[in-house]
């Protein structure tokens, strides 16, 4: 009895990153199942304890299911109950369950059918780069079965300010105009610029959260890219879909920054350690 | 409160909730039992699962597996993997275990000092919590930068006194209650009269000392020293740990490391207690 039972998959993205209160749910759903889920994703965000009224109250829930509900995910150990002052809270429980995740590579095993897909649909190399000291060095990649695509091998390196992951960092990874300047000189473009164009380049990143470099770093390849952030808020990590230069046009390219915007928030949110 | 629940309110304990809304309630309970059962055994799979074995597996009819699945499917707390015909946790899941942790459990700005504390023992520090009555979870690791090194997820749990660790819930946890102390040593496997004695004389050493240690008390192989970690009430809110090779943990100073590990569990303290 396995069919195919995926609602549409390219809507991976937002169902595993659009708060369940806003997600609009395909086709015929458990409701328990997913007040339950909604429960919890409300405990994730808001953190206190809170009684049951409060809860069914903020979640527009009728008391009685609610408490229903609460009582279960106490059961199941997602959540405490606290019978002094009544209240509940979030529990390990969760954290339980998804152990094998909450490791190293955890993070890539969680996002591998998402970008998966999205590498498809869009016909593009995804890859997830992270600093080295003055490199980027290739962590994974997802291709997209094309007969002729970009390929690039795991533990692969450019220069840390190179296309527009290089943007990506320079915007958003910590860097002091001193560094820019020394790392920007180790560049080879296959289109020169200067710094201070480059620069104000890099302002328009932190104004719009992406980058793009439309072939002028290397010729014939396009690429779009978002900051993925570390443990401390720091962006040391970018997502990068690379394709054929002039495969997509504008429109496209800020589709794919939208969709890459959602899954480096994602692998932000999953990460454990220094890794992914 | 909506009309009809005005009866319903915090103060009521569950035994009290039987009415009208009961026979419904249950179902829902009842699909939100077989969802947790579903993730449960995704949770546990080293590999994804095909719907006929979950169904198998969770004792669930094909059909009302079909509906489970899909539910979560929808709601991204499952995903079918690349191949499309197994399933596995969703990106969703993924991301709401992690939140579970909260920020402050990855141990933010501590991290960097307690990583060089991982790397000057080549070992892995934990932080495990008090999860509901019986079990200690494991909800922070730092691991050293080593190429080959100890690796322990997040999530895993033990009982309350079992291991190095749980003898620091033992010395330091404020149970006393002389039948719950019994029940928590039975379940870590110290029974019978002599077994018993030996353990709380340990609890008394360790106490004493201010740490625990102990080499393949839970784990085969590896040695570890465990300190607790006080609340600024001076409530036990955990235990800090350094694992390592047992090897390396015969050769080691113990009072060093011993030193090591409070300074850890100061630094932790420190930042966990935000948290709470």
């Amino acid at each position: 009895m396995d069919l195919p039972i995926e609602p549409d998959p390219r809507e991976r993205i937002a169902r595993a990153t659009t708060p369940l209160a806003e997600l609009a749910i395909e086709g015929r759903a458990i409701p328990a199942v997913v007040t339950a889920a909604l429960v919890v994703e409300h405990f994730c965000e808001t953190r206190p304890r809170a009684r049951m009224t409060e809860i069914a109250r903020r979640l527009d829930l009728p008391p009685s299911s609610c408490f229903s509900i609460l009582k279960t995910l106490v059961e199941e150990r997602v959540l405490s109950f606290d019978p002094a002052t009544k209240t509940y809270a979030l529990d390990y429980g969760l954290a339980a369950i998804g152990r094998r995740y909450l490791t190293p590579g955890g993070a890539l095993r969680a996002v591998d059918p998402i970008l998966d897909e999205m590498a498809r649909r869009h016909a593009a190399t995804l890859v997830i780069w992270r600093r080295a000291a003055r490199h980027m060095v290739v962590v994974d990649r997802w291709e997209n079965g094309s007969p002729s695509q970009m390929h690039v091998d795991a533990g692969a390196r450019l220069p840390l300010l190179a296309g527009a992951m290089g943007r990506v960092m320079a915007a958003f990874g910590d860097l002091k105009p001193r560094e820019l300047a020394r790392h920007f000189t180790r560049l080879r473009w296959e289109t020169p610029t200067t710094f201070d164009a480059w620069l104000a380049e890099v302002d328009g990143v932190r104004a719009r959260g992406w980058a793009e470099d439309d072939g002028r770093f290397s010729a014939g390849i396009s690429s779009v890219s978002v900051g993925v952030r570390a443990l401390d808020g720091r962006i040391d990590a970018v997502l990068s879909a690379t394709t054929f230069h002039g495969q997509h046009d504008a429109a496209a390219r800020e589709l794919i920054a939208g969709e890459l915007l959602k899954v480096g928030a994602l692998l932000g949110d999953l990460r454990i350690g220094g890794g992914f | 409160m909506r009309k009809g629940d005005a009866r319903v309110t915090d103060a009521i304990e569950p035994a009290e909730q039987a009415d009208a809304a009961g026979e419904r309630r249950d179902s829902g309970v009842a699909s939100l039992r077989k969802a947790a059962a579903v993730l449960r055994l995704l949770g546990e799979s080293r590999l994804p699962r095909q719907i006929s074995d979950i169904a198998r597996e969770t004792g669930m009819t094909p059909s009302s597996c079909h509906d489970v699945v899909s539910t979560l499917a929808r709601i991204g707390l499952v995903q079918p993997t690349a191949t499309g015909r197994t399933w596995e946790i969703g990106a969703r899941f993924a991301r709401l275990a992690t939140q579970t942790l909260g920020d402050p459990e990855r141990l933010g700005p501590a991290r960097p000092a307690l990583i060089a504390i991982a790397d000057r023992w080549n070992a892995n520090l934990g932080v495990m919590r008090r999860f509901g009555p019986s079990r200690l979870i494991s909800t922070c690791i730092v691991e050293s930068t080593a190429a080959i090194r100890l690796r322990m997820p997040v999530g895993h749990e033990l009982p309350l006194f079992g291991g190095v660790v749980g003898r620091v819930f033992a010395a330091w946890g404020g149970i006393g209650e002389p039948t719950e102390r019994r029940l928590r040593m039975a379940e870590a496997g110290f029974s019978g009269a002599q077994a018993v004695a030996a353990f709380e004389r340990r609890c008394v050493d360790d106490r004493a000392r201010g740490w625990a240690h102990g080499e393949a008390q839970w784990v085969a192989g590896v040695g570890v020293v465990a300190v607790p970690m006080f609340d600024p009430r001076g409530g036990l809110m955990g235990t800090m740990s350094i694992a390592m090779f047992a090897r390396t943990f015969r050769e080691a100073p113990l009072e060093a490391l011993a030193e090591d590990a409070l300074e850890a569990a100061a630094l932790g303290a420190r930042w966990l207690g935000k948290a709470d």
